[in-house]
């Protein structure tokens, strides 16, 4: 699944809606709750566990990609 | 010697930004520069107390061997598990030595009937901030994000004066990051001219504005302890004043603080963004002591809430009970923390729960106001929700006691209320022939500041960085106006503020967040 689709899925908006820009304050169903639900499905798709530190900082859809490019998924 | 002091100003100061910046440009090697900083921190903290620099010696000691065993396991191993774990409650033990052995003598008596005795040891001004600074870098330096460590590197962090006494908790990696290129390049006259704005618009707003109040704050809550009776004005006016006396204080600090690293060539984590013009709880913490949100959201609430999701995503979990396990558990307990790490009392703890319970509504009707595409509440609306619970909690953060606080908010809400009105409790002045209530005025001039100014101190001073970021916040639009230049104009003004809070410090009173 694209990182998109996973977003889609959790946040109820369509896929192509997001864009490295997206954030809780661009996108209102992007809650606190749903953050921390959307970044551990993102751990459970991709096979890849975020680090307290990274959960915390990562503010953006951006932000979300290049962590995981950082450790070595290729989201397309 | 505190910030706010003639020594520290016309003595300390000087000599140390002197000797610094000579140091760093008479050698290419940082390290006498650096080593000439620690001797000075060491002195700043002992000139605070008797014993204390004995307390900071030991804790940065003990903390730099912790570090050197965690980073002697390898990654993910037992043994570095272990060695965290004792680092952590190694600190822990010394802080709660010195802050919390009473509360807890006093809880198990009155529980068991024992008679235990408290060691009767001063509190060292700054632990909590030093102790808990500490623990996040070793927390980062666990998961290897720390950046570049050396004694005497650890030693600067662990003991510079700027942020020991009261934050910001700073973390490592963002001090280490600067302190990697020359200090030639990161110092000069425009640093210190802008430094010392900074500095000046703490100072102003410690000594003029938060300290203008602290009688009237101190009438009511003395008065509360004494079991006298409080009228209801009177309890809503000393309940804001102090409101606005622990911000001003504690932002005024932080301004302090962040002007003193940066004539040091050294950026400090921003601490305060206009939090009493927020809308709502959620968004007062995102603005409010902003590096120990940043600290109890890294190691406290998301693990926990983490930690949550990762067990109740596969399993069917009710709604409501999600709802309750994932958004209100973690953000009650984390701030039940927040409220004991101000203070041992169960004041303190209360303090702290109010917010957790606050915050659980908050984020609920914010899950449940995008999930039913609700309306947003208005702004003005947004903001009384926010200051209720908010003025409730601080009034229990300054009672003497539980008990005290409980009788201030009694009436406020009107329930026994028998005593003075404002202008007998706290006194009238005459002006012009104008009789006016200085309690009053005092409220309405520090609120017009605190939500009508339209920039505050680091918005002023932000097209020279002044602070580094700390929590995620949407960016400001950037305005040309009210934006600090080197001008003759700016430097008046500057001159006026800062003149005005020099002549203020010849009564200096300690910083509030001294006491937490």
């Amino acid at each position: 699944m694209a990182l998109a689709n996973v977003f889609e899925k959790i946040l109820e908006e369509p896929a192509d809606s997001f864009n490295d820009d997206s954030s809780p304050d661009t996108i209102l169903s992007w809650t606190s709750l749903r953050n921390v639900t959307l970044l551990v499905e993102i751990e459970q798709e991709f096979g890849i566990r975020f680090s307290n530190a990274e959960m915390t900082t990562m503010r953006s859809f951006g932000d979300i990609r290049t962590a995981l490019e950082k450790k070595g998924v290729a989201v397309s | 010697m505190a910030f706010n002091s003639y020594v520290f100003l016309f003595v300390f100061l000087p000599i140390v930004v002197a000797g610094y910046y000579l140091l760093g440009r008479l050698f290419t090697s940082q390290k006498p520069a650096l080593a000439w900083l620690v001797g000075a921190s060491l002195v700043f903290y002992a000139s605070l107390g008797p014993g204390y620099l004995l307390v900071l010696l030991g804790s940065v000691l003990m903390n730099y061997l912790v570090v050197r065993a965690i980073l002697g396991q390898p990654e993910g191993s037992r043994g570095r598990r272990l060695a965290l774990t004792a680092g952590i409650v190694a600190n822990l033990l010394l802080l709660g030595f010195y802050k919390y052995t009473g509360f807890l003598a006093e809880n198990v008596n009155a529980l068991f009937g024992t008679d235990f005795q408290a060691p009767t040891a001063t509190y060292p001004v700054g632990l909590s901030f030093y102790t808990f600074i500490q623990i996040g870098f070793l927390l980062d330096a666990y998961v290897g994000q720390f950046g570049r460590m050396t004694l005497l590197r650890y030693a600067l962090f662990g003991t510079f004066f700027p942020y020991i006494t009261a934050g910001p908790l700073v973390r490592h990696d963002e001090m280490a990051s600067q302190l990697d290129s020359p200090i030639r390049a990161r110092t000069g006259l425009m640093p210190i001219a802008v430094g010392a704005t900074m500095f000046g618009m703490g100072l102003f707003k410690k000594v003029v504005l938060a300290d203008s109040v602290a009688p009237y704050v101190a009438t009511l809550f003395n008065t509360a302890s004494e079991g006298g009776s409080i009228g209801t004005a009177s309890a809503w006016v000393g309940a804001l004043a102090y409101t606005f006396e622990l911000y001003f204080d504690f932002s005024g600090y932080s301004d302090m603080a962040i002007g003193l690293g940066y004539m040091l060539g050294l950026r400090l984590p921003v601490n305060f963004n206009s939090p009493l013009r927020a809308t709502s709880l959620v968004d007062f913490w995102r603005r409010w002591h902003m590096t120990m949100v940043r600290f109890f959201t890294s190691h406290v609430y998301t693990p926990m809430t983490a930690g949550i999701v990762r067990r109740t995503i596969r399993r069917r979990v009710p709604e409501p009970v999600r709802l309750l396990l994932v958004l209100c558990l973690p953000v009650f307990v984390t701030f039940v923390l927040v409220g004991f790490w101000h203070g041992a009392g169960w004041g303190f703890i209360i303090s702290g729960a109010i917010h957790g319970v606050g915050l659980s509504v908050n984020l609920t009707w914010r899950e449940l106001r995008a999930r039913l595409r609700l309306p947003s509440i208005p702004g003005v609306m947004g903001w009384a929700l926010m200051m209720l619970p908010l003025v409730a909690s601080l009034v229990f953060l300054r009672a003497a006691d539980a008990g005290s606080a409980m009788s201030v908010l009694a009436a406020m809400v009107g329930v026994g209320a028998t005593g003075p009105a404002p202008s007998v409790f706290y006194g009238t002045t005459t002006v012009l022939g104008l009789v006016f209530v200085p309690a009053i005025a005092w409220i309405a001039v520090l609120a017009a500041i605190a939500l009508g100014v339209p920039r505050n101190t680091q918005q002023i001073m932000a097209r020279y960085d002044v602070a580094l970021p700390s929590l995620p916040s949407p960016e400001p639009t950037p305005r040309e106006s009210w934006r600090w230049k080197p001008s003759v104009r700016w430097a008046l003004a500057m001159a006026v503020v800062a003149g005005i809070g020099l002549v203020f410090v010849a009564g200096p009173s300690p910083f509030l967040y001294y006491r937490f």
